[in-house]
């Protein structure tokens, strides 16, 4: 998670950023600054490379689009990541129409595909996770992903994801123990 | 699988990879499409301004044909059409007073300053006296 703004310095590149003169400049700072860890965040949730990439991209697009009508009444890192999980939660959505699949049953196949996958590199402890987490509910895959994978803070999380810190630990708890039982299993 | 506890273990990792060079091609072109993004000029409205906007030409398209119903007769033969109107549509008296302002049933107001003598003639010429007797 990039920590790189103090509160004052937060003001001062928004500033930068709602600027005409300064906006191109302070939006490749922000895109280069972002790119990974929002790459790796959309990723846990799509799976596959190139639907991140697309949601990627999708995401800094809108960032740009509305960045005008930021307010500030939450911090820039949790507006942008709260827009990269829309656009995931989307994109997943639709895909799971276009094939005629509930959420859950294209999780399942997506993870499936990741044995097949040229950019999954996973050995078998690692491809049995992700199938563990995939039969997840889809609100304690989200959880687990970016506590686990990601290593996000519980007050992170929950300025993302609009949930209070303690139903995100039970979320995360009850996660963690379905995972064990999963991974304990043959 | 022997128990499996995922704090006693050291962490494991998606195991997804990305293309060599991704993250510096995947910047540069989504900033040369930033930079063919149209600009956009805002003209100091916002979201709540179009939405008064989008408001108020709804309650002027709907106002115009009421405007149009509410208009008056002013002939004669309009005037009767629209009493017979009233008389046969099954609409009650007190719908009608609904209808009306306060300075309107001021208007139509009649004064029964009868006095005694002529209630009682009114009473008592008319058959059903005991009716209003007994109920």
């Amino acid at each position: 998670m990039p920590k790189f703004f103090a509160l004052v310095d937060e003001h001062e590149f928004i500033r930068q950023l709602l600027d005409p003169k300064t906006r191109n400049v302070a939006f490749e700072k922000l895109l280069r600054q972002y790119q990974r860890p929002l790459y790796n965040h959309i990723r846990n949730m799509v799976l596959d490379h190139d639907d991140a990439n697309d949601v990627l991209q999708n995401t800094f697009l809108k960032v740009f689009r509305y960045l005008s009508g930021f307010k500030g009444e939450s911090k820039l890192f949790s507006w942008i990541y709260r827009i990269a999980t829309n656009e995931a939660i989307s994109f997943l959505n639709q895909k799971s129409k276009r094939n005629g699949f509930t959420n859950l049953e294209q999780q399942a196949a997506l993870v499936a595909n990741l044995q097949t996958d040229t950019w999954f590199d996973g050995d078998q402890v690692q491809l049995k996770l992700q199938k563990a987490v995939s039969l997840l509910p889809e609100k304690q895959q989200l959880v687990f992903k970016m506590k686990y994978f990601q290593e996000m803070k519980y007050e992170e999380i929950s300025e993302i994801l609009g949930t209070s810190v303690g139903a995100l630990k039970a979320s995360f708890h009850h996660a963690v123990k379905k995972i064990e039982s999963f991974m304990t299993s043959d | 699988m022997k128990d499996f506890k995922l704090d006693n273990r050291p962490k494991i990792t998606p195991g997804f990879t990305v293309p060599e060079d991704y993250f510096e091609s995947f910047s540069a072109q989504l900033m040369s499409q930033v930079r063919a993004e149209p600009k956009v000029f805002p003209l100091k409205t916002n979201k709540k301004t179009w939405f008064f906007a989008a408001a108020a030409l709804l309650i002027l398209a709907l106002t115009i044909p009421a405007i149009n119903e509410f208009q008056i007769a002013d002939s004669p033969s309009e005037m009767a059409a629209l009493e017979n109107y009233i008389a046969y549509s099954g609409i009650t008296d007190d719908q009608i007073v609904e209808l009306l302002e306060n300075e309107d049933i001021e208007k139509i107001k009649i004064d029964y300053s009868l006095d005694r003598a002529e209630i009682e003639d009114a009473l008592y010429s008319g058959p059903s006296i005991e009716n209003y007797l007994l109920n």
